[in-house]
């Protein structure tokens, strides 16, 4: 795995085609991811979000990042989950918890996870304590799932059998032979990166929680350092099958971070290489058959029965009259309400019986009117001629006009005060007289002394 | 008692400004075609008439002017009509409150005016005014009834 753990390195000894196919096994199936994620509601992602910080934490602090981050009190169940998990049998309240994430998860997920155990031991594969096996089941779904979103472990993928950029779809037709090279391969390449990963210790965890032989147990609980600097154990239980050899040591880091097909014994690495198609209906029981041990009969195909099982146990999860399907296509949101009622008829044209009430409601006014207006009484040829002689006055007088109108111009118009030039008139003639005066002074004056000057010229001429 | 024709041809000739041919066919009515057919008639025009002028949410403001319109055409009815009985008794007709503490007969005279004031501003030519009468008819029949 690369240092952001997203994408493994590609390993040295790349020369067959099959181990090209168990290394791109080994890759995280890009098409599988998306299509998973598109087909996850927006509530989903906050879960795995929430995951990642329960599981970024250390053991000791699980009660405490379980209340932090989820204040709810679901979620410190599931924090108190952490630790119940670790122990081989869980409680029936945290088996229920988890299934309750899992029916989040897609059909096709559940799919893979119903298919991945054999159908005859479903119910018994599971811990003895476990409710029932698709509670079990759907813990492991909810768990691996959080693995995969915490640390980016996609590696544990490759135990799926799918290859690299491979869609989905293309599952069900890989035969079993190349899903067990597609293992053999990944276990090879897993172990070559991983080799210097440490068994897991006594003092690594419970030791109540190791799982049993043959038994499928859960962990989501927090991780330990080891797991928080990047290798994670993987909370997948069918990761966490221990072989049936027997053995009492505990699964190696390599075979808890979603490895277990490479680390466990051969009867159980098919188990997670079944090429199971997302439909339980549309997969291929042949090969299904073929890598679950017991899930079959003696020619590899399934029994009758065993599709029966699994028929009812997918349409009972995810048949049509199931309440929660609209999780899937995120349709229902907590805690959101209709915007209106069902029986909210107010935009709906009256019906028959109420256009019959609204009928009667016009006749009793009517009525009403009638017994105030129709009244009896004496005298009526009096009453006829007063009657007639107003009505001959209001029809003969016309009726009142109102006061003549006075039309106001409105408009402003814009006009100086006195004329700029007034003409000369009987107001003007002391300033026209005055006026003239002056005028006349001036020109005599200039006149004399024209007169004075040329008087003076003509003395000076004649003294020369 | 059925509406008869003889108990709407006075009527019409009144609201055509016939007068005394009014006065003539009324005189030769017979006394229970006075009372209550006539009367029943008159009340029943009253009533279709103001839910022509007026609608069923009519402000009281409305009604005030239409009395003070129609006190200042008629001299005779503005001396012998209260305004506030006039207006209880268009109001009546719209919304069918009581008028027990009215007097049968002024309820009467401020219908049949009023009714009158009405038809004449509405202008109504010889169709409107038989579509009108029938109205009036019919409802005086379902009175009747």
């Amino acid at each position: 795995m690369s240092a952001d753990g997203t994408t493994p390195a590609p390993p040295a000894d790349t020369t067959s085609n099959a181990a090209d196919q168990g290394r791109q096994a080994a890759r995280p199936s890009d098409g599988a991811r998306q299509n998973s994620d598109a087909r996850q509601p927006h509530e989903t992602r906050t879960r795995q979000e929430h995951a990642d910080a329960m599981l970024a934490r250390p053991p000791g602090q699980a009660h405490e990042v379980a209340v932090r981050v989820a204040p709810s009190g679901r979620d410190n169940r599931q924090a108190k989950q952490a630790h119940s998990e670790r122990a081989p049998a869980p409680a029936p309240e945290a088996t229920q918890n988890a299934g309750h994430k899992a029916e989040v998860r897609t059909r096709q997920d559940h799919a893979d996870a119903m298919l991945a155990h054999p159908p005859g031991r479903a119910h018994e594969a599971a811990a003895p304590a476990v409710t029932s096996a698709r509670d079990g089941q759907r813990a492991e779904l909810a768990t691996s799932d959080r693995t995969a979103a915490s640390a980016g472990h996609h590696e544990r993928r490759p135990a799926e059998g799918l290859a690299a950029g491979e869609s989905p779809a293309a599952m069900p037709s890989r035969p079993p032979e190349e899903a067990g090279e597609l293992a053999g391969e990944a276990q090879r390449h897993t172990q070559a990166r991983h080799g210097d990963a440490p068994p897991r210790t006594e003092g690594q965890g419970d030791q109540s929680a190791l799982p049993r032989v043959g038994q499928t147990t859960h962990s989501d609980g927090p991780l330990t350092s080891q797991q928080e600097a990047g290798n994670p154990i993987a909370s997948d239980g069918a990761d966490q099958t221990v072989a049936r050899s027997g053995d009492k040591h505990a699964p190696s880091r390599d075979s808890q971070n979603g490895q277990s097909a490479s680390s466990t014994t051969a009867d159980s690495q098919p188990a997670r290489l079944t090429p199971a198609g997302r439909d339980p209906d549309a997969a291929r029981p042949e090969a299904a058959a073929a890598a679950v041990p017991g899930g079959a009969d003696q020619d590899g195909a399934w029994t009758q029965a065993d599709r029966d099982r699994v028929r009812a146990l997918y349409i009972e999860d995810f048949g049509p009259n199931r309440a929660t399907v609209g999780r899937d296509s995120g349709i229902n949101v907590v805690g959101e309400k209709p915007d209106r009622s069902p029986g909210d008829m107010s935009d709906v044209p009256p019906s028959g019986e109420q256009l019959v009430e609204m009928e009667d409601k016009v006749a009793p006014r009517r009525e009403k009117i009638r017994s105030a207006l129709d009244r009896d009484f004496k005298d009526f040829d009096d009453t006829v001629n007063y009657f007639a002689t107003s009505t001959q006055e209001i029809l003969e007088q016309p009726p009142p006009t109102g006061h003549p109108g006075v039309v106001a111009d409105t408009h402003s118009h814009w006009a100086p005060e006195s004329a700029q030039n007034p003409t000369p008139g009987l107001g003007n003639l002391p300033e026209l007289v005055l006026v003239a005066g002056v005028l006349g002074d001036r020109a005599i004056q200039w006149i004399g002394h024209k007169v004075s000057e040329k008087r003076e010229g003509a003395k000076a001429n004649a003294s020369h | 008692m059925p509406v008869t024709d003889e108990m709407v041809a006075p009527l019409r000739a009144l609201l055509t400004r016939r007068y005394e041919e009014h006065d003539r066919l009324f005189g030769i009515l017979d006394p229970k075609a006075k009372n209550p057919g006539y009367r029943v008639l008159v009340s029943a025009a009253f009533v279709v008439a103001v839910e022509r002028r007026f609608s069923p949410d009519v402000k009281p403001e409305e009604v005030i002017e239409f009395v003070a319109d129609a006190r200042s055409r008629s001299p005779h009815f503005a001396d012998r009509m209260d305004p506030v009985i006039a207006e209880r008794v268009v109001l009546a007709a719209v919304t069918g409150q009581s008028l027990d503490d009215i007097d049968p007969r002024t309820s009467w005279e401020a219908q049949s005016v009023l009714m009158s004031a009405i038809v004449g501003s509405e202008g109504l030519d010889d169709a409107g005014l038989n579509a009108f009468l029938a109205e009036a008819r019919k409802l005086a029949d379902e009175w009747l009834a």
